[in-house]
């Protein structure tokens, strides 16, 4: 059974999307989910990131960019992308970016069944 | 007796002005999406609006405030304002922006860009400014704007003409902030954004360390 992480369910107030590009902007409202490994995580402002690497079923690669909110924002808020193994096969879900191949993350599977959600607020 | 009265009355007026004034310090965060007015954009603002490309153009992309309003209107990162005898000093956490703006009199504009950030690097976008009050509102005009962009979302451009003036007032713990940006070049009539603020004190600005969007990377990635 799968294991809700809501790291920031201490969170009182519901925000909007900490951004410094414009969230709305850059990304559609479409929801995606993408599987694959893990190449990189960035902890940084003024998004973290998650890319990975999707095989389809005819062998092509294709690597993803998994956007969130801001390292600082992040931090404030207790949450870490500590649980993101490079290497290890995770299964994002988020909104299509409007630049080809890229995500605005919602929650991202991992291997074991856990979800992780790093902004509870925005879902 | 009259005079007596009078006096107090005074004294009781500008009691309340300085408090007013002080309250505007502080940190704070935006609270909600906020308000603009009509945009009415003149041939030239609507030539730039549509050539702007989202994905390239946003000056964001690049660690650079891409207006003053812009720069405000980012949620989560808080904004710290400290008002001294002779200047206000904001402190943006996004991208490490600290803007000096004097007191005064058109005469105190400075020459140089009024925002930096702690790397020491001005930023023309957010205009060289001064601030006066007026009762319990503090009044920031800025000019001698480069090229930005006041809606990053939908390419609404600032132009080096543009004359922008933020008026801050503070009632019951919400900072509200007008940006009224008159621009003939750019706008058939001025545009008007407002935003509110929620007092977050608690909250200590970090080190941003913004570092550049820069897709080249990625997209290569997925060429070869």
């Amino acid at each position: 059974m799968k294991k809700y992480l809501l790291l920031m369910s201490l969170l009182l107030v519901s925000l909007p999307v900490a951004s410094h590009h414009s969230t709305n902007a850059n990304f559609t409202q479409e929801i995606i989910t993408v599987e694959g490994i893990v190449e990189r995580v960035r902890f940084q402002n003024p998004h973290a990131s998650v890319l990975i690497k999707n095989i389809d079923q005819q062998g092509a690669e294709t690597f993803w960019l998994i956007e969130s909110g801001a390292r600082t924002t992040l931090e404030r808020q207790g949450v870490t992308l500590d649980l993101l193994e490079i290497g290890s096969r995770v299964r994002a879900t988020g909104r299509k970016g409007r630049r080809e191949f890229t995500m605005y993350l919602r929650e991202i599977e991992l291997e074991d069944g856990t979800v992780f959600i790093p902004q509870p607020d925005l879902n | 007796m009259i005079l007596k009265f009078a006096l107090g009355l005074l004294i009781f007026c500008v009691s309340l002005r300085v408090l007013g004034q002080a309250e505007i310090s502080g940190t704070w965060l935006l609270d909600g999406p906020g308000t603009e007015s009509e945009i009415r954009l003149t041939q030239e603002g609507e030539r730039i609006r549509s050539e702007y490309d989202l994905l390239v153009d946003d000056p964001s992309l690049y660690c650079t405030p891409a207006s003053s309003s812009r720069v405000w209107a980012n949620p989560n990162a808080p904004v710290k304002i400290e008002l001294s005898e002779d200047q206000v000093l904001i402190s943006y956490e996004l991208f490490d922006l600290r803007r000096e703006i004097p007191l005064g009199d058109e005469s105190m504009m400075p020459d140089v860009p009024s925002t930096k950030n702690l790397n020491g690097v001005f930023f023309a976008e957010m205009g060289s400014s001064i601030a006066r009050y007026a009762g319990n509102k503090l009044i920031i005009e800025s000019k001698n704007h480069v090229q930005g962009y006041i809606r990053t979302s939908r390419g609404i451009p600032q132009s080096p003409t543009t004359l922008a003036i933020e008026e801050l007032t503070v009632a019951e713990d919400v900072l509200r902030i007008t940006h009224t940006y008159i621009d003939e070049a750019i706008f058939e009539k001025p545009l008007v954004l407002e935003y509110f603020f929620r007092r977050a004190d608690d909250i200590a600005l970090a080190t941003y360390n913004c570092t550049d969007a820069n897709y080249d990377w990625f997209d290569e990635l997925n060429a070869n």
